[in-house]
């Protein structure tokens, strides 16, 4: 009596609680959101516009620079960011109005849909329920995780109405309820602008209407089935501005979208969520609220609907009515969800991983797509499984509040401040290293003015290549920074993202490799008017280590006069680049180079002396539609495959560790184990992680042995060498083609694997000697397998037309002190290694090219495979100094006592500076020892450059080992190449390669001294040298090419991203045109009659390429590895002119889409005034009747 | 009809049941390993024994209240098979639930129903 008394008044609880909740959550002043995959669209008055270019969809992510493409959210970032930035709020009034949107239209659309499905007479019941939708674990995961500011999750708010009038039009059909699901439909388009949402919600409904058969709900009629094509066909025709685009995409890779492009398998394991997380409402409930700060009880609040709904669920005695069977319906495709949602997790979860192979299953595969509808399914059906008794009850209705605090922290504030993924517990947004809430530098906004007024940009190139995680993502430490950079909204040109790369399937990234190369930098200026660059931002907020890799480059391309720096501050450096190396985005070039082999050897290419910029370079299987007459030169980079060498960085890999878990051979887990792994191993398919499986199984096998002393166990040594048998003949199945550099590390981490076994589990001698059996067996394999042909540095390739090659080499292998250069010998081989062709004595070199030397030029017979073998003198010592210094880890001077790090615990050590300490190169460390008593150890230390700037140990190669191995006279069995002479000193020699930030190297020698025993051992002849690593390049002129492409002149206007206008005049000949954006079908080329390039009128542009020809879309290739190129013959121009419009097709389709779209949006609104006027003109002349 | 002694027989059995069936969630806690085939078998005995018992539905809410009681101690332990032990039983338990209902709706049919009908 006293709640319906007061029902007006408390009815108000819930919306005043969500104002609270806003009220206490208020986003800092001057701060913005950025984490992981979203950005605040910051500047969204000026870019707004570029939200519905389709074209940026295909680009936004990448390499290529662009803004974001939201084009089916447009409606989103028009309400909840436009237009509060035009109402005066700021960035973080922004935020706090998307928070409290999001939560209040969720309230919104839950009351509204529970009062559709279940009658409109329990208000109050009802409002505190909402709650509930609005203010649980899954909302604030959303809004501690990545996606709550975006447009991602959006559907969350309409889903419940969305599904509610869905239901009721299936119940009973009418026009009014389809009008209002086709505007609600319309509205959840926002929430599409991830496809896979698409693809959930609808594979929900028709899930959802297969249940309300099955609960007799509904009934299959002819009616039935009218309505339900009507719904289908109006539904089509609503989302049709998202629909037609997006299927252009789809059509262009329907697997991206809807299977993946990656490994699937390993997505979903890592998608999978356990079930107590699905009840929670997160993916992995240890990293979010409440476990993770330590209210692991506050658990049982945000379990109390599931355990409510069980409860409810058992005390029916009978379904009896509409809101049974309607939660019943809703529950049917809620486990089915749950099911999809834990993917690989118990129970069964390789059972239900089943599910993804049902087509169009694969695009629900991360965690959002499908949890989005878990509270709506949970709450839904708890509520319909309400006992009549508590429906009225007070109790009720506080216990319902009381469930609402399971997400505490929105009622306590902090969302972001102190509670997000992006830092652990006990920091907040000031003091972690880094944050969701960040505020971007002052010294950023000096720069967007400059840039922003100068006509002369087209785009910016931002460096140096920095990540931390993923390549997506810049990592800005000083400013706290994590994701995508938003500072890139802030500039009215495109910007090229410095981590990620347009060739990233081509497995090549030039910002990465301008750090990582040691070769001149020149190469990466030459490679930017590709992509239509103009300027570089150069960032300093990056982490230390990444400026130290890339500063000095950048120092030497100033020192060149190839860049000219503008600006400068703490944070930026901004550079122009030299006039002379940049192109308009729309080219005609008159050199064409044809690279056959990986695109990574561009840098190499570029470094050569035929450069010139108004070229292009193809890609030998994109090269099918140049004249072969046009083609100026073709290269074949070659690839090394020098004989296996066991590198020190393979014996101490990281990979490397004890097993995790273990069991007694003896006992029936251990044989179930084994069972396991053999179905593991059955079930792989992919040869190269079958054999790492398998190399698990091996360090098992070595573990047991030595943990439960097993070398009396006959059926214990044989599990242990069966496996490297196995290992063995695995590796031995791989074909030969086959056998990349993968393969390589493979069977280096094998024999490392081995010797780790023999140094570390060989404690007992039998044990010992088994170990060192299994290593000799495998080394002698390793050694049969090993190209005999092949000797020193060895490179193979093939060409694929008989002519006359050069073979070039980068002169960085040389050293122009030693006057024969440091290259003692290089051979050329063919026929399987049977017919020597020529070896060239390399007294007097050929021509220096660049930074390459030409060797000589020689004939090739397409189709056989051609050996190089190149033998190099002795590269001279790089250890400074006669003396080895003593390491102090306690120093006492005039400015007081200095403390050290402890190297090698306590042992004393010694240790020389390597003299032209370069990152990232290859050095070999050498030397004889007479190991007499005791352990000795070398290492290798590198100073490292990076946030902490401590030193690192990069790897440390105990001695030991080889010690054991002397006196057990099993010394010819190592493989780290020991060479005992008989006066009892031996030779060691390993290879390794420096860290790709170090700036200085030294050398450690130390002993091991125990109680009463001193290390003795005598070491002579010890070097650290430089190996030398060339890269070769093989090159063919194209003689019958002696001039220049003519080039007609190219003027043009771009309209938008989209679309572009050129004026082609001086047309002589067949010409190439290339459009320095990525490949896509999707763009045009159509022939205008008139000029076209002072055309200027908006609705014209819209439609105007309806009816044109197109020009040359059979001759469209990719050019410079990623972007347009045609090869346009001149009989479409007239008089030597020709105009172009180039659109972008999918652009068009957004255009006709918005037409229908919103055309049938419209039409359902006018009906809707005109029903609702109507039954009130008819209401109104009732009563006067 | 079942006979007073065929009750307390199936009574007897549910409890034994529900019995494992707890005592399978702590057993896990320690073995560490999710036993699903057994946890699905036992579950499946359990519901079967409850289902012959339970034209009252008292005995599943026992069972339920004895998971939501026990819930807490398996959070709190906060060892992630214990947890995901717990989940599993809740999830079997939810499924059963459902698939019962759904059982009822449509081979139980009430006298009539209108479908396609809004109410």
């Amino acid at each position: 009596m006293g709640l319906k008394r007061y029902q007006k008044l408390l009815i108000l609880i819930p919306v005043l609680l969500l104002a609270w909740v806003t009220l206490v959550n208020t986003f800092p002043e001057g701060y913005i959101y950025t984490s992981g995959d979203f950005a605040q669209p910051v500047n969204i008055k000026n870019i707004f516009h570029h939200i519905y270019y389709t074209w940026n969809n295909r680009i936004g992510a990448g390499g290529e620079g662009g803004f974001f493409s939201w084009y089916p959210t447009l409606p989103y970032y028009l309400f909840l960011y436009l237009l509060p930035s035009m109402a005066g709020l700021t960035d973080s009034q922004i935020l706090s109005f998307v928070f409290s949107m999001f939560l209040f239209l969720s309230y919104v659309s839950f009351f509204w849909m529970l009062r559709i499905l279940f009658g409109k007479d329990k208000p109050l019941l009802q409002s505190f329920f909402s709650l509930l939708y609005a203010l649980n674990l899954t909302t604030l995961y959303f809004f501690t995780y990545t996606w709550g500011f975006s447009h991602q999750v959006f559907l969350y708010i309409p889903l419940p109405l969305l599904i509610a009038y869905f239901y009721k039009y299936l119940r009973s059909p009418n026009l009014k309820s389809l009008a209002v699901y086709l505007i609600l439909l319309g509205v959840s388009m926002v929430g599409f602008g991830n496809s896979a949402f698409f693809f959930a919600l609808v594979i929900f409904m028709g899930l959802f209407t297969l249940a309300l058969l099955l609960t007799g709900l509904v009934k299959v009629t002819k009616k039935f089935i009218a309505s339900l094509l009507a719904l289908g066909i109006t539904s089509l025709l609503v989302i049709c501005v998202w629909l037609m685009p997006t299927l252009v995409f789809v059509n262009e890779g329907i697997t991206s979208l809807v299977s993946g492009v990656f490994d699937l398998k390993s997505w979903l394991d890592s998608q999978s969520a356990d079930l107590l997380s699905i009840y929670m409402g997160m993916q992995r409930y240890p990293d979010f609220f409440p476990v993770k700060y330590g209210f692991k009880i506050w658990y049982v609040v945000g379990f109390l609907p599931i355990a409510m709904l069980l409860i409810f669920l058992t005390s029916q005695r009978k379904i009896k009515d509409e809101s049974h069977k309607l939660s019943i319906s809703i529950l049917l495709v809620g486990v089915i969800f749950m099911l999809l949602l834990k993917k690989s997790q118990p129970p069964f979860g390789d059972l239900s991983m089943l599910l993804f192979k049902i087509p169009f299953i694969p695009a629900l595969r991360s965690y959002e797509k499908v949890a989005i509808f878990m509270p709506f399914v949970f709450l839904t059906s708890l509520y319909g499984f309400i006992p009549e008794r508590l429906k009225n009850s007070a109790i009720f209705l506080i216990f319902i509040l009381f469930i609402s605090t399971a997400p505490l922290p929105f009622y306590i504030g902090g969302i972001q401040k102190v509670y997000s993924i992006n830092f652990a517990k006990k920091e907040d947004y000031l003091t972690a290293d880094f944050s969701g809430l960040v505020k971007v530098p002052d010294a950023y906004k000096d720069v967007y003015d400059i840039v922003n007024s100068d006509p002369t940009v087209t785009k910016l190139q931002a460096l140096p290549h920095s990540p931390l995680n993923t390549i997506a993502w810049v990592n800005y430490p000083k400013w706290k920074l994590i994701g995508v950079n938003p500072t890139e909204n802030y500039f009215n040109r495109p910007t090229i993202a410095q981590n990620s790369s347009m060739y990233v399937l081509e497995d090549f990234n030039p910002t990465q490799s301008l750090n990582t190369l040691n070769i001149p930098p020149i190469w990466y200026v030459r490679m930017l008017p590709y992509f239509n660059v103009s300027d570089i931002i150069y960032h300093f907020d990056v982490e230390d280590g990444f400026i130290v890799q890339s500063g000095s480059k950048m120092e030497e391309l100033e020192r060149q006069n190839l860049i000219h720096s503008y600006f400068e501050n703490d944070f930026i450096k901004m550079y122009k680049i030299d006039s002379a190396h940049t192109l308009p985005v729309f080219y005609a070039p008159e050199r064409t180079k044809v690279i056959n082999g990986k695109i990574a050897a561009l840098p190499y290419i570029f470094s050569l002396d035929d450069y010139s910029v108004n070229q292009q370079f193809v890609l030998g299987k994109s090269a099918g539609v140049l004249n072969e007459t046009d083609i100026d030169y073709i290269y074949y980079p070659v690839e090394e495959i020098s004989p296996m060498d066991l590198s020190i960085e393979g014996f101490w890999s990281t990979d490397w560790k004890s097993p995790a878990a273990d069991y007694n051979p003896y006992t029936i887990q251990y044989r179930l184990r084994v069972i396991k792994e053999e179905l593991s191993l059955a079930k792989e398919k992919n040869p190269i992680r079958k054999i790492q499986l398998k190399l698990i199984h091996l360090n098992k096998r070595a573990y047991e042995l030595s943990k439960y002393n097993l070398i009396d166990s006959h059926e214990s040594v044989a599990a242990y060498t069966s496996s490297l048998d196995e290992t063995i003949e695995m590796l031995s199945g791989i074909p030969t083609e086959a056998r990349g550099r993968m393969y390589k590390g493979l069977v280096t981490t094998t024999q490392s694997y081995l010797l780790r076994h023999y140094s570390e589990y060989g404690t007992d001698p039998k044990l010992r000697e088994l170990f060192a059996n299994s290593l000799k067996k495998f080394q002698e394999w390793a050694s049969e397998i090993s190209d005999k042909n092949c000797s020193d540095f060895c490179y193979r390739f093939t060409v694929n037309k008989p002519d006359k090659y050069d073979i070039l080499i980068d002169n960085k292998s040389f050293d122009k002190n030693v006057p024969n250069h440091t290259i003692d010998k290089l051979t050329v081989v063919t026929n399987n290694g049977n017919e020597v062709v020529r070896t060239v004595e390399l007294n007097s070199l050929g021509q220096v090219n660049g930074n390459f030397i030409q060797i000589g030029s020689f004939e090739f017979e397409p189709g056989t495979p051609v050996r190089l073998n190149i033998k190099f003198h002795e590269t001279p010592n790089l250890l400074i100094g006669e003396e080895w210094l003593e390491y102090k880890t306690f120093e006492e001077d005039t400015s007081g006592i200095k403390l050290r790090p402890q190297l090698f615990g306590a042992q004393p050590s010694k240790y020389k500076r390597i003299d032209s300490w370069i990152s990232n190169t290859r050095y070999a460390v050498s030397f004889d020892y007479k190991l007499n008593s005791g352990k000795a150890a070398i290492a290798l230390v590198e100073d490292i450059v990076g946030k902490s700037k401590e030193k690192k140990i990069l790897d440390i190669e105990q001695i030991p080992t080889v010690r054991k191995i002397l006196f057990d006279a099993v010394i010819d069995r190592d493989v780290s190449v020991i060479s005992p002479n008989n006066d009892g000193w031996s030779t060691y020699k390993k290879t390794f390669t420096s860290s790709e930030d170090t700036v200085n190297g030294y050398l450690f020698i130390y002993g091991f001294s125990g109680k009463n025993n001193f290390s003795d051992i005598e070491i002579k002849n010890i070097k650290v040298q430089k190996v030398p690593d060339p890269k070769i390049i093989i090159r063919k002129f194209n003689a019958s090419n002696q001039a220049k492409i003519h080039t007609p002149k190219i003027e043009f206007i771009s309209i938008n991203p989209t679309k572009y206008k050129l004026n082609i005049t001086d047309i002589q000949s067949p010409f190439y045109l290339v459009f320095s954006e990525s490949f896509s079908k999707e763009w045009q080329l159509y022939r205008h009659e008139e000029n076209i390039l002072s055309k200027t009128s908006i609705l014209g542009e819209l439609f105007e390429t309806v009816g044109l020809d197109k020009v040359a879309s059979d001759k469209h290739y990719i050019a410079n590895g990623f972007s347009n190129g045609w090869l346009i013959s001149d009989e479409y121009a007239k008089d030597g002119k020709l105009e172009l419009i180039v659109e972008f097709n999918a652009q068009r389709l957004f255009y006709i889409g918005i037409v229908i779209s919103t055309a049938i949006i419209g039409l359902s609104a006018l009906y809707l005034i005109w029903v609702t006027v109507f039954n009130k003109l008819r209401k109104n002349n009732a009563d006067k009747n | 009809m079942l006979t007073k002694t065929k009750i307390q027989v199936e009574k007897f059995n549910f409890v034994i049941f529900s019995f494992l069936t707890i005592f399978l969630i702590a057993l896990s806690v320690f073995v560490r390993t999710p036993l699903e085939v057994v946890q699905l078998v036992l579950f499946i005995l359990w519901y079967l024994s409850g289902r012959k018992i339970d034209s009252e539905g008292k005995a599943l809410i026992v069972f339920g209240v004895i998971f939501v009681l026990f819930m807490p101690f398996f959070l709190m332990i906060g060892r992630d098979f214990a947890s995901a032990n717990f989940s599993v039983i809740v999830f079997y338990f939810l499924i059963f639930l459902v698939i019962e209902r759904t059982r009822e709706l449509i081979f139980d049919k009430p006298e009539s129903e209108n479908a396609n009908k809004d109410k």
